[in-house]
């Protein structure tokens, strides 16, 4: 008698995921063909199990056959779920839908479906003439674009920067003036010094008005110093005042050919420290201005001093053209240059060669070496270094993750200039 | 009538078999055909359901109690698999949109998609 029962259950059971295939084949689109299949189909499927169940009569299969049961019901609901939505938001075509659509205005539907999307990127592409088939860059860099990745050689005669421009932010801005002064003075360039203020902090802050009250106080309590440090250094400072999104505001307008300085720490609330539920105090959008800018960024501590400079050398034209920056501007008083990581035979002649030009030693460091900590570069090639030429920031991009520096993450307990160009 | 029915049960659970089995063929022209990728993705869900009955009713034809566990197994993978599918989709939504604002802010074309996924 079981046997007839179970071997009926089985038969409405793949009755029924025939008819979800035959439904999922035939229905016009997405979510009616996702109608079928998942309910008819876990019907289906799961007649199909109760009717081994059955069969078996066994504890052993009951339980396995059971629990496959349980989750599958406990399961598909959240998986359709999260298909059709993901189905909604892709663009997949919705038959018949019309005006009628309750979702409008709640999830993001572009007009076009995805693949069409892909289908047309894809074309353009392959639009692009032969003979150029290396996509554009993403940041459009004139200069690269005039260059072609191998001229390494001739690279230092063209980009040079024309305007160096600091972030004055927080207490700590009079001493970034006074280095960013420095670095002006030294490539003889014209100095702008950008006060951004955060306005999404201030707004993210109980008493909005009061914060912005707090922090323009801050600021022009240090202006006067900027003043001075101007007629110091013999150098003029551009001065200007912003308010709106502080990494926007000082990545600048995106000209490869302006210099950025910034403070290794510090953010657009001026340190005034005021906490908000919706913002974090630490200045985590500070690592982020390099990768938004197109020139490049030094991360410039307060002391300008004289010693090695240490390279993380991978061979792009990002940590090439860092290099050149710092030999031909002279952004240091370096004495050594050491590269780490693997370079081969042509880089090191060229190299070795760029070096004797700017009278320096040059050292190599076998990429094997053992960091300490995860950190970037070995202690070796780290010591006493005054400064790095890198060309990623370390990861994740936050100033300080679980109370370590991001500095540390370079090298443990090694605080210095961070070159970055990419 | 129940006695030859009950003499060939192995044989009517593979007869149950070859029609899920069919099914699972029919199922896999929606993976081939599409169109979208969420209709593909559909299709793999689906099959998975089947595959579970399939090794359902290959346990009876068989036999052998472990391909329930198969069965139990692929139900598992599936929930995680249609999830990461979605999830996968919704990225690549995502990451096109911006891949296009980029290809139209500049001309004539916008860097590679692989470009954008790093």
């Amino acid at each position: 008698m079981i046997e007839i029962a179970s071997f009926l259950v089985k038969v409405v059971g793949v009755a029924f995921l025939l008819v979800a295939t035959i439904g999922m084949l035939r229905f016009e689109d997405t979510l009616q063909r996702m109608h079928a299949a998942t309910k008819a189909g876990t019907l289906g499927a799961g007649l199909v199990l109760v009717g081994t169940m059955m069969n078996k009569g066994n504890l052993d299969a009951t339980l396995t056959a059971g629990l496959t049961l349980l989750f599958l019901i406990l399961t598909i609901p959240v998986a359709s779920h999260l298909l059709a939505r993901a189905a909604y938001v892709s663009g997949a075509r919705l038959a018949g839908i019309g005006d009628d659509d309750a979702l409008r205005g709640v999830l993001d539907r572009p007009e076009t479906s995805i693949e069409d999307e892909l289908t047309k990127l894809d074309l353009e592409r392959r639009a692009l003439p032969e003979g150029d088939a290396t996509p554009a860059p993403l940041v459009a860099d004139p200069v690269l674009a005039e260059l072609g990745e191998a001229d390494f050689a001739s690279l230092k005669t063209v980009i040079t920067p024309e305007r160096v421009r600091f972030a004055a932010v927080g207490d700590a801005a009079p001493q970034l003036a006074r280095r960013a002064a420095g670095l002006a003075a030294r490539t003889a360039l014209p100095l702008t010094a950008v006060v951004a203020v955060d306005t999404g902090y201030v707004d993210a802050t109980q008493n909005s008005a009061e914060t912005l009250r707090l922090i323009r106080d801050k600021v022009s309590h240090w202006l006067p110093d900027l003043r001075s440090i101007s007629d110091d250094m013999g150098v003029p400072i551009d001065l200007v005042y912003e308010e709106g999104d502080a990494e926007a505001l000082m990545a600048g307008v995106g000209d490869v050919r302006e210099f950025l300085v910034l403070p290794t720490d510090g953010w657009a609330d001026h340190g005034i420290g005021i906490e908000t539920p919706h913002a974090t105090k630490e200045p985590d959008g500070l690592l982020r201005v390099a990768g938004m800018h197109p020139g490049p960024v030094m991360y410039a501590v307060d002391e300008q001093k004289a010693g090695p400079v240490a390279v993380r050398f991978d061979g792009s034209y990002d940590i090439w053209r860092g290099l050149d920056l710092a030999i031909v501007e002279g952004l240091w008083t370096c004495n050594e240059l050491r590269i780490f990581g693997f370079v081969d035979g042509p880089s090191r002649r060229e190299i070795e060669r760029r070096a004797e030009e700017a009278k320096m030693a040059v050292r190599f460091f076998a990429p094997d070496l053992a960091t300490r900590e995860g950190a970037m570069f070995p202690d070796e090639a780290i010591d006493g270094a005054v400064a790095v030429i890198v060309s990623e920031l370390p990861r994740p991009l936050r100033t300080r993750w679980y109370g370590v520096f991001w500095q540390d993450k370079i090298a443990p307990d090694w605080r210095g200039d961070v070159l970055i160009w990419t | 009538m129940v006695e030859s029915f009950a003499s060939n049960w192995d044989m009517l659970n593979t007869i149950l078999l070859v029609i899920v089995v069919g099914a699972f063929a029919l199922a896999s022209l929606r993976l081939i055909k599409g169109p979208s990728y969420a209709d593909r993705f559909v299709a793999i869900d689906m099959m998975t359901g089947l595959v579970v009955a399939i090794s359902a009713l290959t346990a009876l034809a068989t036999g052998r109690n472990e391909f329930l566990d198969v069965a139990f197994a692929l139900a598992l993978i599936a929930f995680v698999a249609t999830a990461a599918f979605a999830a996968f989709l919704e990225r690549k939504v995502q990451l096109t949109k911006r891949e296009k604002a980029q290809s139209q802010a500049q001309t004539p074309v916008a860097g590679s998609i692989q470009e954008a996924t790093q």
